[in-house]
């Protein structure tokens, strides 16, 4: 699992993910997610387009990641998952309880709106 | 298994893996390589790995309390229709279809960890069996083709 971080215009950090977020994949790349994405106390947008599989403990360490954001008074929005991982965050409620959009644009947008 | 007899034995793949988690890795390199030749949807390879993943670290994390190495058997069987995998361990007894559906959060704040492997599971899959035979769990999940 590897993991890019930007900071973009707008006090919004940019996480992309790349590989699978299984259960091994969620265990390596925990602390280093959790500090990228809350670190900063910025509103954060997520890119799902390289992750090719997710399980619950990957969705957990969304969970977890995005409550700890909440809890600073900021908004974590994913964008660009593929079809099969849209699945399964459907058939877990995840998309009731963090926003999942189509592209990067639209993450951004969702921040604004 | 519905095909004639000409088509030969029924293809099987098993794996006695450690009850950790280095069993995932292990276990889902060796089920690539057996349905590598199947053609099989990249949808179907993806419940497969879920079904694999879930069951595994639900037997690693709770099935073994009183800790040491509990060998996990698991039979992959190819079927015309279905993709069957059978695990087998001398865990605690539990059978994951009497465990009710966890409600689902509506906020991130209400959002608590637990049974939600269980839920990818039964999405995953089009029939699933429990038996506990003698001092053994048997999970029997299938996962459809199409």
């Amino acid at each position: 699992m590897e993991m890019t971080v930007t900071e973009l215009a707008g006090h919004v950090t940019r996480v992309g993910l790349v590989g699978r977020l299984d259960a091994p994949g969620a265990e390596r790349i925990s602390e280093r997610f959790k500090a990228a994405v809350v670190g900063k106390g910025r509103n954060a947008i997520l890119d799902l387009s390289r992750v090719g599989f997710v399980a619950s403990m990957g969705i957990r360490l969304l969970i977890s990641t995005a409550r700890t954001l909440q809890q600073k008074g900021c908004l974590l929005v994913m964008f660009g998952a593929n079809e099969m991982v849209q699945s399964v965050f459907e058939d877990a409620a995840l998309d009731q309880i963090i926003p999942i959009v189509d592209t990067e644009a639209d993450a951004i947008d969702r921040l604004t709106s | 298994m519905t095909g004639s007899p000409a088509d030969g034995p029924v293809p099987l793949l098993q794996l006695t893996l450690p009850s950790d988690e280095t069993a995932l890795e292990a276990a889902r390199l060796a089920l690539f390589a057996f349905i590598a030749d199947q053609g099989l949807a990249p949808s179907v390879v993806f419940k497969l790995e879920l079904v694999l993943e879930e069951t595994l670290m639900n037997l690693i994390r709770h099935a073994f309390p009183e800790g040491g190495l509990h060998p996990i058997d698991l039979t992959v069987r190819l079927d015309p229709e279905i993709i069957e995998l059978r695990f087998e361990d001398d865990g605690l007894p539990f059978d994951p279809l009497q465990v009710p559906l966890p409600v689902f959060p509506t906020s991130v704040e209400e959002a608590r960890p637990g049974g939600l492997g269980l839920v990818l599971v039964r999405n995953a899959t089009s029939a699933w069996r429990y038996e506990r035979v003698g001092q053994r769990n048997r999970l029997t999940l299938q996962v459809a083709r199409v």
